[in-house]
């Protein structure tokens, strides 16, 4: 990887990533011994808590200082260690193809520069990894392991997606949610503009599997500012439906709304404990990965 | 449309100055691709509409006030006609003389009188090169067209009305036709009428075929208040002195209110009875005054009320001859010397001798002393034959029936088919010999076809015994008595007169008839059937041509008309028949023509201006009657200047598009105001 020859992961990317670890927020469960939490208590270095003995324990753990001076038998317990199971899903539908003007990438590109390097990142902490593709039907689905070769594989696999179809976040998360292990962490790369109820009972549904979610909204400049002047024709990019609007009349109208069903999703994730990201592709991914990881180690 | 100053039609192409400076400032449409429309509200479009609805409007408004500022300074005319300036009008008035238009106008006066002054005035508008003709709708002789207008005005002046309708059609067609021929550049057509509703063409009229042909309708609405008498039809029994005629009437009210009305009988000019009727509105009431004629001869008489409104229809006549009584003439065989084959007969319709008390009398001659005198003075012939119809006595009975006459035919014992055939002989076999031979016939009992069918009720014709029959048939006659499907009495036409033919006899060798108490009482009827046909009198309405044959045909009217009728070919027509009256006829088959008004000229029913329009299928102008005919005329000719018209749709126009808002800014500034507006609310 000194020498990176893919396109989502240039090198600038790879110097970034140097330094950050992706710690998972709760438990998870893994099958080798990794950085995070694991539910199920073992033996190892991390001391979790004090337990009475029972017979058939092993008296190899029984804790003589604490028999010493409390005459009782107490088993010392540690915390055992395990790698993450993530899957990055990736909206794949024709709104993520709105480019703007201006030489910035487009909504699903910076999608996938941001996917590349959650991959990689887990790459280099030995966590495993999958990725998810969706538009109207989920399109790819690759299960998690924590390979050079599957790396290379995924990264491969993005350059040669391209948005198109109609979007069913709702009906396709709810698919995922059905097939990945629980406590898992699920990183969604999206537009959310889906105004489907289903979508949200999907979130609830992973959130019920104790999966940790990762919600990153990835929008253009033009849709949080609303440049536009004059007659505009408005093109549906996932129907082709069209309408004729004066932009100056419906400017704040569009931006008001925008911001509502945003602070409604924000407000749905919070409560189910999903992190919202709201990311705008004007700035640069290296530089909102690394605003997102800083902000993330305060919240432990 | 024409123009006064046509020049500034050079000026047209400026309304697309308009356009042009649209399509050059017009905002471009960009369009976007957008991840999704779930942000915009599908009412926001308004905006964008309203303000393209705004573009359009005013564009439109700044394209037509270009054209109205063009089209008002070339001076613009709107004609509903081709007027051709400077060109001779040939000009043809319709004048309505149908019997309605002696309907009372409010003003005073009736609708004909308003409509002759109307053309005189119409007359007086055309000028000295002009040509006028007059046609009456009801058909009546008018004038064709002239230059003498003068002419036209005393023949305007002459005109009466008549108790005849009209024909819009065959009026419109003979001005047309007039029209074809006129010279003219102009052509003209006034009509003058009430546009009844019967007057109303089956298809419309139409004047396509004339260049530059303009029709003016001048409709004259009187009251809708009349009551009329229909026409009277007497019973065709004969009618005899001292004996009652029946003479039923109707009265009519086509109005909207009640009317009592004083009904008077009238005979020979003098009121012989009256009564007081109600007839409802919209309804009619019948009734009959009974007459008794105190002498003999034609009665003329009349059935009237009085009414206001319309008194052409007040009177419905009658005539018919009275007689003295039914002249019977028996004939018989001249070898039959023995047994008188009237002998029953003449006791059971002439009991008395010289005073006959059915109205009936009878005069018995042998056949060999029969003669065309002896015979015009009866009224029937009654035959009773045996041997063979010498050949001269048969032209004579056949010249008797060829004027009307009537024969009625016994058999007798020795008759046989042979006894009357001379009769079809002579009558190059147009008259049916119908004799067959003598059988017995051992049946009984008689029935009578209508008309006199209300016998078979009062008599009792079953007791009738038949012995024998000589029988009949009849190939183009009508079976007034049978017995079952045997004819025993059957009647053919014979010239103009008609041919009885009995199958039996009248005394008691062919059955016990005559000693029966319905013999008398039958052939009573038998002889008042047979003679009711004798009344020599026809009926028509006004306006109908009367055909009659003969020669040197003279005439004479109640309303006062008398003269001698050109004949050709012992042929006439009588066409002045244009009031209800009675006219005499002398020397012709016919002594009287009852001459009625047409009854469908007394229901009002005036047609409103959508229908008058209705009658024609090219545009026809209404003139107002109450107006000047002249200036009205001169306008619809010359047209109606638009320019001011439009230059003050123009400044309205102009008005508009300043309070809309030239300035697009403007627009936007008002557009923002409702934004922030609904965005406060």
């Amino acid at each position: 990887m000194a020498h990176s020859q893919y396109k989502y992961l240039p090198h600038e990317t790879l110097d970034s990533l140097k330094h950050i670890e992706l710690v998972a927020k709760s438990m998870v469960e893994g099958a080798m011994l990794g950085l995070h939490r694991s539910p199920y208590h073992g033996f190892s270095s991390e001391f979790a808590e004090y337990r009475k003995y029972s017979p058939g324990d092993s008296i190899k753990y029984i804790d003589w200082k604490t028999y010493a001076r409390s005459d009782r038998y107490y088993i010392k317990c540690f915390e055992e260690e395990t790698n993450l199971r993530s899957y990055i899903v990736l909206d794949k539908s024709g709104s993520m193809g709105m480019a703007s003007g201006r030489p910035v990438p487009a909504k699903f590109n910076y999608a996938c520069y941001m996917a590349a390097a959650f991959m990689y990142l887990m790459h280099q902490q030995r966590d495993a990894f999958g990725l998810f593709t969706y538009n109207d039907k989920i399109l790819d689905a690759v299960e998690c392991t924590f390979s050079r070769a599957h790396l290379i594989t995924l990264l491969k696999l993005l350059e040669h997606l391209s948005p198109e179809g109609k979007s069913n976040a709702g009906g396709c998360l709810k698919r995922i949610a059905e097939q990945v292990p629980q406590r898992s962490m699920v990183i969604i790369f999206s537009d959310f503009f889906d105004n489907d109820p289903e979508f949200m009972k999907s979130l609830h549904h992973l959130t019920f599997k104790k999966c940790e979610v990762i919600l990153f909204q990835v929008l253009n400049d033009e849709e949080l500012k609303f440049p536009y002047k004059g007659l505009v024709q408005f093109e549906d990019l996932e129907t082709g439906e069209t309408i004729d609007m004066e932009s100056e009349a419906c400017k704040d109208f569009f931006l008001s709304s925008l911001a509502q069903y945003n602070i409604k999703l924000k407000n749905f994730c919070d409560s189910q404990r999903i992190s919202f990201e709201t990311l705008t592709v004007s700035t640069p991914f290296e530089r909102a990965l690394a605003a997102y990881f800083s902000k993330r180690e305060t919240m432990f | 449309m024409d123009f006064g100053n046509p020049i500034f039609l050079w000026a047209l192409p400026a309304v697309l100055l308009p356009v042009i400076l649209h399509l050059f400032f017009k905002r471009r449409k960009i369009r976007i691709h957008f991840s999704t429309l779930l942000f915009f509200v599908k009412k926001e479009r308004y905006f964008a509409y309203r303000r393209k609805f705004h573009e359009i409007l005013l564009l439109t408004l700044r394209t037509l006030i270009i054209l109205l500022l063009v089209l008002a300074l070339s001076h613009i005319f709107f004609k509903r006609f081709n007027f051709i300036t400077g060109g001779s009008t040939e000009a043809v008035i319709i004048l309505d003389d149908s019997m309605s238009m002696q309907c009372s106008l409010s003003a005073g006066g009736t609708a004909f009188d308003f409509a002759k002054r109307k053309a005189e005035e119409i007359l007086n508008s055309l000028s000295g090169d002009d040509g006028a003709s007059l046609v009456l709708l009801s058909g009546r002789q008018g004038i064709s067209l002239t230059r003498d207008k003068a002419e036209v005005l005393k023949h305007l002046r002459q005109a009466q009305l008549t108790a005849a309708t009209g024909s819009m059609s065959a009026s419109m067609q003979s001005a047309i036709d007039q029209l074809r021929k006129a010279p003219g550049l102009n052509r003209e057509i006034y009509i003058l009428s009430d546009f009844q509703k019967n007057n109303k063409p089956s298809r419309a009229i139409s004047t396509a075929t004339l260049e530059n042909c303009r029709v003016f309708c001048m409709p004259f609405n009187g009251s809708s208040e009349n009551l009329s008498v229909e026409g009277i039809e007497l019973d065709s029994t004969p009618k005899i002195v001292n004996r009652t005629v029946n003479i039923p009437y109707k009265i009519v009210n086509h109005g909207k209110s009640a009317k009592d009305v004083r009904v008077e009988l009238e005979i020979d000019g003098k009121t012989v009875q009256t009564r007081q009727l109600t007839v409802k509105e919209q309804n009619s009431a019948s009734d009959r005054f009974v007459f008794v004629p105190m002498r003999s001869g034609r009665l003329i008489g009349c059935v009237k009320i009085t009414d206001e409104n319309i008194p052409l229809d007040n009177k419905a006549f009658f005539t018919f001859s009275a007689s003295g009584g039914i002249n019977v003439l028996l004939v018989r065989d001249m070898h039959d010397n023995e047994l008188d084959p009237f002998y029953f007969l003449r006791f059971a319709i002439d009991p008395i001798k010289n005073n006959p008390v059915l109205g009936i009398k009878t005069e018995t001659e042998n056949i060999s002393s029969l003669t065309s005198e002896r015979l015009k003075k009866c009224n029937i012939l009654w035959l009773a034959q045996g041997e063979k119809l010498p050949d001269d006595k048969a032209i004579l009975i056949r010249r008797y029936l060829d004027n009307g006459g009537v024969l009625i035919s016994l058999p007798l014992s020795d008759s046989s088919p042979e006894t009357y055939a001379s009769l079809s002989k002579v009558s190059n076999y147009k008259i049916y010999n119908v004799y067959r031979t003598v059988t017995p016939f051992n049946k009984s009992g008689l029935r009578f076809n209508k008309p006199l069918s209300e016998l078979n009720d009062l008599l009792q014709l079953d007791l009738i015994k038949w012995r024998k029959i000589q029988q009949i048939r009849y190939p183009a006659g009508n079976a007034i008595a049978v017995n079952g499907e045997e004819p025993m009495i059957i009647e053919q036409p014979a010239g103009k007169g008609k041919w009885i033919t009995l199958s039996f006899d009248l005394r008691r060798d062919f059955s016990n008839w005559p000693l029966l108490k319905s013999f008398p009482v039958a052939l009573s009827a038998l002889i008042n059937y047979a003679a009711g046909s004798s009344e020599k009198s026809l009926s028509s309405v006004c306006g109908e041509n009367i055909e009659l044959y003969g020669d040197k045909i003279g005439f004479s009217t109640t309303y006062g008309r008398s003269g001698e009728l050109k004949t050709g070919n012992s042929k006439c027509v009588f066409t002045e028949n244009w009031l209800p009256g009675v006219i005499l006829f002398n020397s012709a088959e016919y002594e009287a023509a009852v001459v009625r008004s047409d009854n469908s000229e007394s229901i009002i029913e005036i047609s409103d201006s959508g229908d008058i329009k209705s009658f024609f299928d090219s545009p026809v102008a209404l003139l107002d009657i109450g107006a000047d005919i002249t200036s009205q005329v001169t306008k619809l000719r010359n047209g109606t200047d638009l320019s001011g018209a439009l230059l003050l749709l123009m400044l309205i126009l102009l008005a508009t598009e300043f309070a809309l808002g030239g300035s697009p800014g403007m627009v936007w500034a008002g557009i923002k105001k409702s934004i922030s507006r609904r965005n406060k609310s």
